[in-house]
């Protein structure tokens, strides 16, 4: 029999909106078609997880006949592309891999900042692409009018040119590409459901590898890094420094237009909203915050152990689409214990604890 | 809705990368007579009122529409893509002058 754990795990990609919790209470209080509806997909959820666990331990049990015939160093298969101001994606192709750059910087931007991400995965994590499985990178960049965003979309990436009021062009910032792909690397690997906690574990994620990406790129160490999300994005005239402070929630951004920045760093400031889907950009804040404690705590590059924890946690068989900060947490220290040893796991334990999460 | 009727309107995007609400308003006694006709239309096509929503996929925008017109107001609400009725206002309103802050 040919095993193939990886291809077997990506047919677990059913893209399910809503989690488990939400589906549970549409099966209590819905419509008798609803609760047909919401069992269906809580039952493909379920499934899925059970191949995934699965999954897991046939790779654990069977190492050597894991088939991964990885290249020795697997390159990034880059295309740009320029939807000149629509909304039409892809829009027409203007820099693929190899080619020199050219006189757009938005184009070469996004070209070093999808390639710095590439890199970093395959560096650090031995990871070939998003998916782990050499996926061509594309990006769009000039969608839309002025529109003030940048996004992962399942299938690639897509660059506003911000409106110039508030935000600047979206490839201005590394640390932004990084944290839109990395979302595509969670959707891939954890499914982590954007809602509540799940949602702001899913943010916080993105954050923490924009970061890295960044810093792996500038070659800082922990304590040298600015821990900065979206520098340079804010347009002159913005109040704040940047979007958000891993090190220092809540202190990015004080502007009459923006708002105060009012990411918590510590539970008792948990922010309980429906807005934003269940505040998963303001609450990012807590872990955020627990990753820069333990990367402190750790010194040197923080790819190295504190990245290396976060990066297995969320490849984690028992890592569940609607987790909670707490079981997220756990989960870090279990694999503190398994990577490193007894100081890891209680660096971690007090980056944790310091937020106010407790484990 | 009568040609003479004053109609303000606020759209106020959250989510996004940045995940902050952005709020931008316009209002038919500040625009010239052809825009303002414009922005009655737009509003008159709006679909029914709805309830707010979620994002559709991670750092996805989400609109809601404050509509009043002559004291009467409704709300709507929006996720990406926006729906075909209402992109043109959502559109418009992108390029209003801001308004501050709740705080």
């Amino acid at each position: 029999m040919h095993l193939e754990p990886r291809s077997i795990a990506t047919t677990r990609q059913t893209p399910c909106a809503l989690p488990p919790n939400i589906l549970e209470r549409i099966i209590r209080n819905g419509t008798e078609e609803q609760r047909d509806w919401a069992l269906g997909t809580l039952s493909l959820d379920t499934t899925n997880r059970m191949v995934r666990l699965q999954t897991a331990q046939i790779a654990a049990a069977l190492p050597r006949r894991r088939p991964r015939p990885v290249p020795a160093s697997p390159s990034a298969r880059r295309t740009i592309a320029d939807a000149q101001s629509t909304e039409t994606l892809p829009g027409k192709t203007v820099r693929t891999e190899g080619q020199a750059s050219v006189s757009d910087v938005a184009v070469n931007e996004a070209y070093d900042g999808l390639g710095a991400t590439f890199d970093f995965y395959s560096a650090v994590f031995h990871r070939d692409s998003i998916d782990d499985e050499g996926l061509a990178l594309l990006a769009t960049v000039h969608y839309g009018d002025h529109y003030d965003n940048a996004f992962w979309n399942g299938e690639q990436m897509v660059f506003g040119d911000g409106d110039g009021e508030l935000f600047n062009r979206f490839t201005i910032s590394l640390d932004v590409i990084g944290h839109e792909l990395t979302h595509g690397v969670t959707e891939d690997e954890a499914g982590l459901a954007y809602l509540n906690q799940a949602g702001a574990l899913n943010e916080s994620v993105s954050d923490v590898f924009g970061s890295l990406v960044k810093q792996y790129k500038l070659g800082q160490k922990a304590g040298d890094a600015d821990w900065l999300i979206g520098e340079g994005l804010l347009a002159p005239g913005v109040q704040g420094v940047a979007l958000r402070s891993m090190k220092a929630p809540g202190t990015a951004f004080d502007d009459p237009v923006l708002g105060k920045d009012d990411q918590p760093a510590n539970m008792s400031g948990y922010v309980r909203t429906t807005s934003d889907n269940g505040g998963v950009h303001t609450n990012s804040g807590i872990p955020n915050k627990a990753f820069y404690n333990a990367a402190i705590a750790f010194g040197g590059h923080a790819w190295e152990k504190a990245g290396k924890i976060w990066y297995e946690t969320l490849r984690s068989p028992q890592l569940r689409t609607n987790a909670s900060f707490v079981a997220f947490a756990n989960l870090t220290v279990t694999q503190a214990r398994t990577l490193f040893d007894a100081d890891a796991v209680r660096a971690v334990q007090d980056a944790w604890r310091a937020v106010g999460v407790k484990i | 809705m009568t040609e003479a009727e004053r109609v303000r309107v606020v759209l106020e995007r959250s989510g996004g990368f940045a995940g902050r609400t952005i709020r931008r308003g316009l209002d038919t006694e500040d625009l010239p007579a052809v825009e303002a006709d414009r922005l009655r239309a737009l509003v008159a096509a709006l679909p029914a009122t709805s309830g707010p929503v979620g994002a559709t996929a991670p750092d996805r925008f989400t609109y809601a529409v404050e509509v009043d017109v002559s004291g009467r107001r409704g709300l709507h609400h929006f996720a990406e893509p926006v729906p075909a009725e209402a992109r043109d206002l959502v559109q418009l309103l992108s390029r209003a002058p801001l308004l501050p802050a709740s705080r």
